[in-house]
């Protein structure tokens, strides 16, 4: 047992159901390192970190912490070894203060005679969110009242509060803004030079090569490749994710912007709390990309268009003569809506794939009011097939999915439902390059038959690599349009974004 | 799998249910024919059972005691009691006698929660050949009632004049100087609550008082004494009050407690109907002043007894039903509170199975007749039952 | 190969736990079944106690029926009770009137009130346990100011109280109700709401309008239980249906019913619940036990259902 070792994984071994999700891993984190995890989804880097974390036991395996077998029994346990967890899904408890949220479960250090000493514990909140370089947020604050980028801010304070030697950053940038990963980044920083390690686990190979001193890639529950910082080079690490040569292709390849279609729907002077007086126009097989800050109001401009949310003035108009009245109808007529919060709206998580994928289409596949199980069954199988949903079938709880699985069954109901027009907002949010390559790639096969898109993003490459337009928007107002045209950077769409 | 098992559950199921129905017809009138031969002469009447719906779940001593006096008259001929849970509503009433039936009762005693179920039950009993009989309550409805007494399988049964009872208690609290009364009452639609209105409002309209205010329907502490004080709020002018029902327990502690609360304990007079068993402590510091019950022992038990006659093919009245009205005892002082507590709610049934046996099964003394019942209603009071139990129960 | 071997194995790796939550409905309805055939020494299977089961059965079957839609959405109905009493006693009224008029007013009360509490619950959101259980107040105080003791109507509609008549009710009811929730849009659009409001509106789902229609449907069979109580007593009393929403939500709960609703829903929770139900109710009066005991072994039993029924993993407490 070498002592340069923190921790240590031999042969680590997990089966759900009949997916094998680990097999054999092998797995060793360096003193005072930062430790790369990359794989695509279901690779099983998730698992594994949560086997680390206490969250799940592995079937067969050893683990080590500092030289001695570790095997957690809960998170707590973990906690309390010196491991601690920030994960990718939001992970913070509704309804109390940010202090409380950081305590959790450690209310006990601010109790006296049963009574929680509220104002220390709000005192020691705020140390513990300045130590991770967070002024901004107060500690009595209710946490529902945060953005989400703030909420993942509590979660490191957090996390970091218990002072750890292994410190598991699970997928947690794509939450976070510029500023927010700055934070991570300086924190991860400052755990290496504590002497601690860090398990970093991302899909943004950038990221990975620029942070990590190290890296293990995952594929199929199978280490494929450990590779020292010298060794690092995207391409060697795509290929050795994936499996197969994904250099160059991704985005769309032409530079073609098609303009000249029939408006198929349209805002005119669309205004709401956010928006104000937004006019734009979606041409039939054009991908419309729209741009801006979080906050400038492109997530409800997306929630407009669909009828989700009802305009204070203007209206949405299809095919440039009927409004938009409700979801219902818009879903009716052939619009579909993907939703950034793709758990909580777009997704039935509890809920098979079968279930999900069937649910816009139900009326169209019911003969004489009665849906025969056949035909559901055909529907699903088709789409997911289609779009190749890895699961073991459809009568998976979509829970058990991944991201990317999660995003392609959200897809698959759409195309199932025959929508010609596709409002997407944050379509490849939280989800590993593999897939989204399939998505992008999906994407652009819809444009060529001929269906017209709404792409909401906040990925300046993705809006640039997939639009045919990009209209930018600014506190709730249109700030810029741009072509697609080679040259297009990033640059020219953040000054009109901010 | 799961499929081939519902599926199999499914068809059991549906036959079994199925085979019940075509069946049912067939047992039923099977058992009719035995109740009436049993008759004959020797030193017991035959075996019979006699099905009793009852809220069993409740600890009142009242509830209990009833149970205690029925048990007695069915014992009294050597006749086995089989109690079911009830709720007492016409819903329940109708699928507990269905239920009693078919487990072969010869004979069921219950309190009709209406009039209009009567006919319901009533054909199910003739189906099937079981006697039943009422206690506690009269038909008011006169289709109904000439339907009831003129089945074969009615029995009869007792009742009290409750408008008369509501009537002289009124007059009662009148003559200890009430003049504005306010009265609580059982929940709308009971037939004894309709009764006992109407008795209030007789004397009312009489004796002058004023009736300020009724609430009807209360069965919880603390409506109690929400009503209580709402009345004490509202009417500074009371000086009366008549709880004419109630289903609420401990309703006189309540009722003492909110009034002492006020300082009014003792001189706002309180009648109720239907004793309970603190009632002695209310009357020796003179916060409680009249009540008039007494009857929910004898009422049940002789109710059964007309029925056990029935049953055993002694029937007190020939060919018609055998209607008993019983009295209203009238306590008014703490040691006739005490007594009816020991003498009424103990142990011991107010007739033992020995004394009926004795005194009213026709079977065993033909010359019983209408007269017997009569005179036994007519000598019951608390101290004739505290003078015969004397040695039977400790005090 | 090797994968239809993994396979395998893993399927027998579902725990124990799993199976039994799966079976729940029917482990319980045969565990229930044997048990009281053993306790009454076979009196429980004789043919004429079964009409009495299925009697007792009937009402709670029906309600419980009309709320499994409801409870697919993650809602409870606690006015069941209430409407069906005041259904027969507005029923009992129209009968005075006309004997025809029994039946459609009935089943129109039922389905007023139920969309009265629909348009609570979906349009106005009122939390369901809150809002039907002060609409079960409102509705018991009117019944009771109405009736003003107890109606009757005549005895000659008791034909209706025949086992002919209610079991081919039931059945027909049951067919159409079980297609309906397995094999129709609505049924599904039901389970999809409850499992995530927000997923099914962003589907086109219309989602307050199912909502509304899964208290329409409780309420219809609400008015269909009182007019069954009706025939049977001939008598609407201000206690008809007392209690009744209580015997409903344990049957569907005994049934294994997840009060969480979503796609765990399954119809037959409903049908197996109320069946074991009234099993266990008549068992424990065949064996004369008293009411006391039997409230406290439902009690039990119902905390014994919770504890191996219900996932309580999946309810997540973070967000």
């Amino acid at each position: 047992m070498s002592n340069d070792y923190l921790c240590q994984a031999e042969n680590l071994c997990k089966t759900f159901d009949s997916t094998v999700a680990l097999s054999n891993v092998n797995i060793a984190i360096k003193k005072g390192e930062i430790h790369g995890l990359i794989g695509e989804n279901g690779s099983g880097k998730s698992t594994f970190s949560s086997i680390f974390a206490g969250i799940k036991k592995a079937d067969s395996g050893t683990m080590y912490l500092e030289g001695k077998v570790y095997s957690p029994t809960d998170t707590i346990d973990a906690m309390n070894h010196g491991v601690s967890m920030v994960v990718q899904e939001q992970n913070t408890i509704g309804k109390i203060s940010v202090a409380a949220n950081i305590f959790f479960g450690k209310e006990a250090l601010f109790t006296r005679a049963g009574f929680l000493n509220v104002k220390k514990m709000n005192q020691e909140a705020q140390k513990a969110l300045e130590s991770v370089g967070v002024f901004h947020i107060k500690p009595q604050e209710n946490i529902d009242k945060l953005t989400f980028e703030d909420r993942k801010l509590v979660e490191l304070a957090r996390a970091f509060y218990t002072a750890p030697k292994l410190w598991i950053v699970d997928e947690t940038s794509t939450a976070l803004t510029v500023n927010g990963r700055d934070i991570l980044y300086k924190l991860m920083e400052k755990q290496r030079k504590s002497g601690g390690s860090v398990l970093f686990i991302s899909h943004d190979i950038n990221e990975i090569m620029r942070i990590c001193d190290s890296l293990t890639i995952l594929r199929d529950g199978v280490v494929t490749a450990k590779l020292e910082k010298k060794d690092f080079n995207s391409d060697t690490i795509k290929t050795l994710m994936i499996g197969r040569d994904i250099s160059g292709h991704y985005y769309r390849e032409d530079n073609d912007e098609e303009c000249c279609g029939d408006t198929v729907l349209e805002a005119r002077n669309v205004s709401t709390k956010v928006l104000k007086n937004v006019s734009l126009s979606l041409h039939k097989g054009e991908i419309l990309g729209i741009g801006g800050l979080s906050d400038c109001g492109m997530h409800d401009l997306g929630k407009v268009l669909f009828g989700l949310i009802k305009p204070s003035s203007g209206q949405v108009l299809k095919d440039g003569k009927e409004t938009v009245k409700n979801a219902a109808w818009a879903v009716d007529k052939g619009i579909a809506y993907v939703s950034k919060n793709r758990d909580r709206e777009s997704l039935m998580p509890i809920c098979s794939i079968k279930d999900n994928i069937c649910l816009p289409s139900l009326k169209n596949i019911a003969k004489h009011h009665l849906i025969a199980k056949k035909s559901e069954n055909n529907l699903a199988e088709k789409w997911s097939g289609n779009l190749e949903v890895k699961a073991g079938s459809i009568n998976e709880y979509c829970n058990e999915l991944s991201g990317g699985n999660k995003q392609k069954v959200v897809l698959a109901k759409w195309l199932a439902k025959g929508s010609d027009i596709m409002i997407l907002d944050c379509p490849t949010r939280g989800i590993d390059i593999g897939a989204k390559a399939s998505i992008y790639h999906l994407i652009e096969e819809l444009k060529k038959s001929g269906k017209s898109i709404v792409l909401i993003s906040e990925e300046l490459p993705e809006l640039i690599g997939m639009s045919d337009r990009i209209v930018t928007l600014q506190d709730g107002k249109i700030s810029g349009e741009f072509h697609r045209a080679e040259g297009l950077s990033e640059t020219k769409l953040i000054k009109k974004m901010i | 799998m799961k499929k081939v098992l519902s599926l199999i559950l499914a068809i059991t199921l549906a036959v079994s249910t199925l085979a019940g129905c075509s069946n049912n017809a067939g047992t039923a009138s099977g058992t009719s024919s035995a109740p009436t031969s049993s008759a004959v002469s020797g030193q017991n009447p035959k075996k019979f059972k006699i099905g009793f719906p009852w809220a069993t779940s409740s600890t009142d001593p009242t509830f209990v005691s009833i149970v205690t006096n029925v048990k007695a008259a069915v014992e009294s001929a050597g006749g086995e009691l089989v109690l079911v849970e009830s709720d007492l509503t016409a819903d329940s009433l109708v699928n507990n006698v269905s239920d009693l039936i078919s487990r072969g009762v010869d004979g069921i005693i219950f309190m009709p929660a209406s009039d209009s179920m009567l006919p319901t039950v009533d054909r199910m009993c003739s189906d099937a050949g079981v006697y039943y009989s009422t206690m506690f309550r009269t038909i008011s409805d006169t289709t109904i009632r000439n339907q009831i007494y003129s089945s074969k399988y009615f029995a009869g049964g007792c009742n009290e004049d409750d408008e008369k009872c509501a009537y002289n208690i009124t007059k009662t609290l009148s003559s200890q100087g009430v003049k504005n009364l306010c009265v609580i009452n059982i929940a709308k639609g009971d037939t004894s609550s309709d009764l006992r209105d109407s008795g209030v409002a007789k004397a009312v309209k009489e004796t002058g008082i004023k009736l300020l205010n009724t609430t009807y329907g209360i069965t919880v502490q603390t409506d109690m004494t929400k009503t209580i004080e709402s009345y004490i709020a509202a009417y500074p002018e009371m000086d009366g009050i008549l709880i004419a029902g109630t289903y609420c327990p401990a309703a006189l502690p309540t009722i003492e407690k909110a009034l002492s609360d006020h300082n009014l304990a003792g001189k706002i007079k309180v009648g109720r109907i239907d004793f309970d068993f603190t009632m002695g402590q209310y009357f020796a510091n003179k916060s409680f002043n009249v009540a008039y019950g007494g009857q929910q022992q004898i009422d049940p038990l002789l109710s059964t007894v007309i029925l056990v006659n029935s049953v055993i093919g002694t029937p007190i009245v020939k060919d018609k039903p055998f209607i008993l009205v019983t009295n209203y005892l009238e306590l008014t002082s703490k040691s006739e509170a005490d007594n009816f507590l020991t003498y009424f709610l103990g142990d011991t049934p107010v007739y033992t199975s020995d004394e009926i046996k004795k005194n009213l099964i026709k079977f065993y003394n033909s010359n019983i007749n209408e007269d017997t019942f009569k005179k036994t209603v007519d000598s019951f009071t608390v101290a004739d039952v505290a003078a015969r139990h004397k040695d039977l129960v400790k005090k | 190969m090797d994968k239809m071997v993994a396979q395998f194995i893993g399927k027998n790796k579902l725990n124990m736990k799993e199976t039994v939550r799966n079976y729940f409905s029917f482990i319980g309805l045969l565990i229930v079944t044997v048990v009281f055939e053993f306790l009454t020494e076979g009196n429980l299977l004789q043919p004429r106690n079964l009409m009495n089961i299925f009697n007792n059965f009937f009402s709670i079957g029906l309600g419980a029926m009309g709320v499994v839609f409801l409870m697919s959405l993650g809602e409870l109905d606690l006015s069941v009770g209430a409407i069906a009493g005041l259904s027969a006693a507005l029923a009992s009224y129209a009968g005075q009137i006309n004997l025809a008029l029994i039946l459609p007013v009935a089943i129109l009360t039922g389905l007023a009130i139920g969309l009265l509490n629909g348009v609570m619950i979906a349009r106005l959101r009122v939390e369901s346990f809150i809002g039907t259980l002060a609409m079960s107040f409102v509705v018991r105080g009117i019944t009771t100011w109405l009736l003003n003791g107890s109606v009757g109507i005549p005895v000659s509609m008791r034909v209706f109280d025949q086992n002919s008549i209610k079991i081919f009710v039931f059945v027909a009811l049951l067919v159409a109700l079980f297609l309906l929730f397995e094999f129709s849009a609505y049924g599904k659009q039901c389970r999809s709401v409850g499992a995530s409001a927000d997923a099914a509106r962003q589907s086109g789902v219309k989602v307050e309008k199912v909502r509304t229609m899964a208290f329409v449907i409780s309420g219809l069979m609400c008015g269909l239980v009182g007019f069954f109580s009706l025939v049977r007593t001939c008598t609407a009393s201000s206690k008809t249906g007392n209690a009744f929403e209580f015997d409903v939500l344990l049957a569907v709960l005994f049934g294994g019913m997840p009060l969480t609703g979503g796609w765990p829903v399954k119809f037959r929770a409903a049908i197996l619940g109320s069946i074991a139900m009234s099993v266990m109710k008549n068992g424990m009066s065949l064996m004369g036990i008293d009411g006391l005991t039997q409230q406290i072994v439902e009690g039990v039993i119902l905390i014994a259902i919770v504890v191996i029924a219900f996932d309580r993993k999946s309810a997540n407490v973070i967000k």
